[in-house]
């Protein structure tokens, strides 16, 4: 058993509620969709909304009163990402930061495991936990869509999970690095989500603003939005390039961070 | 040499952890590391093992430096921390399984046996466990697969006298096959009965270290006497006599010279009853630190 295999044992039950939760939240909001479509002042609702709603869900561009408008505004922009987002701070903001202060960690680090095989173990198995959230999710929409006779096109929902889990990757590489620099797991948690409400913020605030349009390029929800990638029927490739590079550039820095740490509590 | 180290100093901040400390540790020794709390002790073992970086000076293992090849070093050795965690949701098997596959060693020579003379019940989950037994289980992990050296950061705390006495047995076994023990300890009684040698630190420095049998040689002798009489202890305040207590007529003394002179002024006063004898190794200790 390796790191990254106790990291999926170790996380197992609480992965698993979470996909359950997911599968139920995508489900649900496909299912609920007609009865959305058939009230018409639905469309006028959101249209009355002030600027600022509207530019935190994302509905500008889309028409909620179809399917795919529905849940790019509704699921993709904004429950899951949100949802998603969470989870990658509290998951990855503790995947060092708990063995450092249950002091699990010194036993594990007397054996030849270096301390940069150790941090990618635990982010292999954190993506892949993603990964695996990712397709509850996939399944949860696909069983709704199967229950209400609508359907998007497979390819764009894929296209949408790939940009949001690997937007969701790069929150929780953040919080990898607070886990790496912190010794408590709270504090590192806690840091991570304030930084990840932050930047969704940034993102609202930047639509909003139009002179401060460096906000929006600060915020990485800025390379996600579901709403391009449902209406250019694309995967947006610069902006999955610039994620995958933050990623990298992240969980670069948490290895060498942790790395050079001294390791007392 | 298994350890040395030159000059190695550590500083939190502007708080002083270690200072110069020079220690050389030979292949198949027992060597104990003596010291109150807050000495340095754990903070010299975290640098050994690359936890914490030294200052200044330097710290190697197996001629390798503690920093650069500390992986090629902790493929070789055992550890048991002072303090530690273990994963609450395994069973004892699946933590040492686990570890063994980390050190690449799925099936660790002397698991079955360390398991059997320390009584772990390994079907349980570590949860469950006590304090006493996640110790033995520490102990299980840090020896199992043989290493050539073995840390130990006060390793029988919690432990009762019998598997106290297993424990040290087996340090002694391991040390006949050509094993080397660095134990951290401030139980005496355990240095004594283990060590070869012992380096003794107070406030971060290095004050002695010495063969067990020099410091056993050191040691404070005891003179308990009765007299028949009260007397004052102010006609026993001389050369040699590091202690006295008196409780009514009986009054003892820890002397760490020749007894001679002692003698002769006891025998100037009517004595009821007199003993003699070796003070313990922790007495002799201390007044290191008295000095």
């Amino acid at each position: 058993m390796s790191v990254y295999w106790r990291y999926l044992e170790s996380e197992r039950l609480s992965a698993l509620l979470y996909a359950l939760a997911l599968l139920a939240c995508g489900y649900v909001m496909v299912v609920i969709f007609p009865s959305i479509a058939k009230i018409q002042v639905a469309q006028e609702y959101f249209d009355a909304m002030p600027p600022v709603v509207k530019a935190f869900i994302g509905q500008e561009i889309m028409d909620i009163t179809t399917l795919e408008g529905f849940l790019t505004v509704e699921y993709f922009n904004t429950t899951w990402l949100l949802i998603m987002g969470v989870f990658s701070c509290l998951f990855a903001g503790a995947l060092v930061a708990e063995e450092t202060e249950r002091r699990t960690l010194e036993i594990v680090l007397s054996t030849p495991v270096t301390r940069t095989r150790f941090v990618a173990s635990k982010v292999a198995g954190f993506l892949t936990l993603l990964v695996l959230l990712a397709l509850a999710s996939f399944l949860g929409l696909s069983l709704g869509m199967a229950q209400i006779g609508e359907r998007l096109e497979a390819r764009l929902m894929v296209y949408a999970f790939l940009t949001g889990t690997v937007c969701v990757a790069t929150i929780g590489s953040i919080a990898l690095w607070f886990s790496c620099l912190f010794n408590g797991q709270r504090r590192a948690v806690g840091v991570a989500i304030v930084v990840f409400l932050s930047l969704y913020m940034f993102n609202v605030v930047a639509v909003l603003l139009e002179q401060y349009p460096i906000l929006g390029y600060l915020s990485l929800m800025h390379y996600y939005d579901a709403s391009t990638i449902i209406t250019q029927q694309a995967i947006d490739w610069p902006d999955l390039a610039i994620l995958l590079g933050v990623f990298s550039v992240m969980v670069g820095a948490s290895i060498v961070t942790f790395r050079r740490k001294e390791i007392y509590v | 040499m298994v350890i040395q180290t030159e000059k190695l100093t550590k500083f939190y901040g502007a708080s002083r952890g270690i200072q110069d400390i020079d220690l050389s540790v030979c292949q198949g020794e027992v060597f104990g590391f003596l010291g109150p709390n807050g000495s340095g002790k754990t903070t010299t073992i975290r640098i050994l093992l690359d936890f914490i970086r030294a200052t200044s000076g330097s710290a190697r293992i197996f001629g390798l430096d503690a920093h650069t090849d500390t992986t090629r070093i902790r493929s070789r050795i055992g550890y048991v921390p002072g303090e530690y965690g273990m994963y609450p949701d395994l069973t004892a098997a699946q933590y040492l399984r686990f570890l063994g596959s980390l050190r690449g060693d799925k099936d660790p020579p002397l698991q079955h046996r360390l398991v059997g003379l320390l009584d772990v019940d390994t079907s349980r989950r570590i949860k469950s466990f006590s304090h006493g037994t996640k110790q033995k289980l520490a102990l299980v992990q840090a020896f199992m697969h043989d290493p050539e050296l073995v840390i130990l950061d006060e390793p029988t705390s919690g432990l009762d006298p019998l598997v106290q006495q297993r424990v040290h047995e087996f340090i002694l076994e391991s040390k006949a096959r050509g094993r080397t023990i660095f134990l951290s300890s401030h139980i005496l009684s355990e240095v004594e009965k283990v060590c070869d040698r012992v380096a003794i630190l107070k406030e971060g420095r290095l004050i002695a270290v010495h063969g067990i049998a020099d410091l056993k040689r050191l040691r404070l002798k005891t003179i308990e006497v009765t007299f028949e009489q009260d007397l004052d202890e102010s006609i026993f305040q001389m050369e040699g006599v590091r202690k006295i207590e008196q409780d009514g007529h009986t009054v003892r003394l820890w002397v760490d010279a020749n007894i001679n002179g002692i003698l002769r002024i006891l025998s100037q006063y009517p004595i009821d009853r007199i003993s003699c004898g070796d003070a313990r190794l922790e007495d002799t200790f201390l007044e290191y630190y008295s000095q």
